[in-house]
């Protein structure tokens, strides 16, 4: 009987438990999520080109601050969420097939949690985004517009992406001034890569100068920048033109892997440890010697070939921009070249910016999506080889001028630039240390004599110009890589073939 | 000491040849993983002649040393081409458990070798064709090997 009665007790407790405390936690935990709000939107009114690259804006809210994890696949992001304050930040996304995009953000502290969804659209024909948003843009030019085999995507300022490869969901923008004007930071810092990338922009009803500033960063000679205004409308077969011509190819990578190859001389290297360990083997067994001899050898040959070939293989970058003086945009092809030197899986980061395809060994940085890990993995005498190819804005450092047929270059930077060489006539000179805004003028110094690869190829890239200047120049793009080896080619005329 | 030198000098002959092979196909710059078919296929040979020499050799070494010698001898031809198969591991042309593996039938092998000549040796069975009769079963096996390479040699290599 005692013990029915204790049964029954434990049952009531267990009953009270489940009725009252367990609602209880649940309606904290909804309580919280009621906190806790997350709006999705998405660049270009939600369209996209399937395996290219598209934004998602993401706006959150909390009553309570604290630090927020917000993640979708792979990729997850850590903030600090101010109390009652909105806050914005951006995804770049890539779907392929899977038109569902779901992030998920959790609250560091408490652990609470709330997900949402967004389907975006592919996109079956070329796009082309619309960014108005006082309707300043003439009925005419839209009718001329939706006329031609292109999908419009009317959309506001705010949505512009954060990321410049977020401009690979559309084929082209028209943005007007009224617009223009209202873009962020790091809005304008994407849109500016984009129009150096060679995209294609039409501006609407721009100030002669700022429409001469975009101009002047635009990539391949401003092919692929148009300019509008009310009283210049763009014809119909003009606009048709420009949409079916696509940038011309950038220089060949072969060239500067002449620049990248490290002669290393693995082969030779191995082959002579090859030959000498079966030589060593050989007078053991022709001299006298003692047992214990046979036995150290071949472990100490094992210790000497995993010490010297088991290592990490050293990963550095390589970049090459090109640019004319006149012009603030740079052509930069860049590579990271591998020597495999053993057995070893790794990963390297490079920004977003600087790859212009998504490999399928890649994925984004769980902590920065600004970043993008590729994974590779090497063995001995493997080597692996990743290259980037676009453009990008800069600040010329030098300007070249030829006076009294003699060139003159004048430092603009606020810095000595060092190890610099000249290609005048026929022949390359090193250059002096040229300090900040001062200027250096040919004097028939002694050409140089180095025969490195570098000269090789400035010789190679020069000979299309009158004059050009090379100089060690790190590209910003690559700023996180402490083995990134970089230079500049500034020459003073446009190259003769289409860029 | 003698066997001891012998025995370095036939892993010796062993490996330079296909050393030589090799050398050759690494000079002529193939693609990596053409010189990493090309390794492992010296390697797969290596094994092969490496275990014949063995069945061979234990029962002609075992007349003119100790029995502990003949281990001692067997665990140094074992070692020297240790460093090449290192090579070949850091190659990606053979895994480093292929290694293992192959330790592992070299002496369950040598085992098998010395323990029919410590049979024919302790029951005095034909005690004057001894040497003879140890060297054909140690070569039955060795035929036996040779006949399941593509077997074990499977196993080894993946």
């Amino acid at each position: 009987m005692k013990q029915n009665t204790k049964k029954l007790i434990k049952i009531l407790i267990l009953c009270f438990i489940n009725v009252s405390i367990l609602p209880a936690a649940n309606m904290a935990n909804s309580e919280n999520n009621k906190l806790l709000k997350l709006n999705l939107h998405p660049a270009w009114n939600g369209f996209y080109h399937p395996g290219k690259i598209t934004e998602i804006g993401i706006e959150v809210f909390s009553k309570h601050g604290g630090m927020v994890n917000i993640k979708h696949h792979k990729i997850k992001q850590s903030f600090f969420l101010p109390a009652e304050t909105p806050y914005f930040t951006s995804f770049p996304v890539v779907l392929t097939q899977d038109t569902l995009a779901s992030f998920k953000l959790t609250r560091q502290d408490s652990k609470t949690s709330i997900s949402k969804n967004i389907r975006l659209k592919p996109a079956l024909k070329p796009s082309m985004a619309v960014i108005d948003n006082n309707g300043s843009v003439p009925l005419k030019l839209l009718d001329t517009l939706n006329k031609l085999n292109i999908k419009l995507l009317p959309s506001n300022a705010s949505s512009l992406p954060r990321f410049s490869k977020a401009y690979q969901a559309i084929d082209a923008i028209l943005i007007s001034y009224s617009s223009f004007k209202r873009l962020e930071n790091v809005q304008l810092n994407a849109f500016s890569h984009y129009i150096a990338e060679c995209g294609k922009v039409i501006v609407f009803n721009f100030p002669d100068s700022i429409r001469d500033n975009l101009s002047a960063i635009a990539g391949c000679r401003g092919a692929f920048f148009l300019t509008s205004n009310a009283s210049k409308l763009l014809a119909r077969e003009s606009i048709q033109y420009w949409l079916k011509s696509t940038s011309t190819t950038l220089p060949e990578a072969t060239k500067l892997n002449e620049v990248s190859v490290k002669n290393l001389h693995t082969n030779s290297t191995l082959l002579f440890f090859y030959f000498t360990y079966i030589a060593l083997i050989l007078c053991l067994a022709l001299f006298k010697v003692k047992k214990i001899v046979f036995l150290i050898t071949p472990l100490l040959g094992s210790i000497i070939t995993l010490s010297f070939w088991h290592k990490e293989p050293s990963k550095n970058i390589i970049s090459w921009l090109e640019m004319s003086h006149l012009r603030s945009s740079a052509r930069y092809t860049s590579l990271v070249h591998i020597d495999g030197q053993g057995l070893w899986n790794g990963s390297i980061a490079l920004p977003t910016n600087a790859y212009s395809d998504v490999l399928p060994t890649t994925k984004f940085n769980d902590n920065t999506p600004a970043l993008m890990n590729i994974e590779f993995s090497t063995s001995l005498l493997s080597t692996q080889l990743w290259q980037w190819q676009s453009s990008q804005f800069i600040q010329s450092p030098l300007k070249l001028e030829i006076v009294n047929n003699s060139p003159r270059i004048i430092n603009l930077s606020n810095a000595i630039i060092y190890n610099s060489l000249l290609s005048w006539g026929e022949d390359i000179y090193s250059l002096p240390p040229l300090s900040p805004h001062k200027y250096w003028s040919f004097d028939a110094s002694v050409p140089a004599e180095l025969n490195t690869n570098l000269m090789k190829l400035f010789r190679q890239q020069s000979q299309k110009y009158n004059v050009a200047v090379l100089i060690p120049y790190a590209s910003p793009l690559f700023q996180h890589f402490h083995t990134n080896e970089g230079w500049l080619l500034i020459h003073n005329e446009p190259t003769q073939t289409d860029l | 000491m003698n066997v001891l030198r012998s025995s370095t000098l036939i892993s010796f002959f062993i490996i330079l040849p296909l050393l030589i092979w090799v050398t050759g196909e690494l000079t002529e710059n193939q693609s990596h993983a053409k010189v990493q078919y090309i390794v492992q296929q010296a390697i797969q040979i290596f094994y092969c002649l490496h275990l014949f020499s063995t069945c061979i050799s234990i029962p002609i070494f075992c007349r003119y040393i100790s029995f502990s010698e003949t281990i001692f001898t067997s665990l140094i031809s074992l070692l020297i081409p240790l460093p090449l198969l290192i090579l070949s591991w850091l190659m990606g042309s053979i895994p480093w458990f292929s290694i293992i593996k192959y330790g592992i039938l070299f002496i369950i092998i040598s085992s098998i070798c010395l323990f029919i000549i410590l049979i024919i040796n302790k029951f005095r069975i034909l005690a004057y064709l001894s040497e003879g009769t140890s060297l054909f079963f140690c070569l039955l096996i060795a035929a036996f090997l040779l006949d399941n390479y593509l077997l074990w040699l499977n196993w080894l290599v993946n």
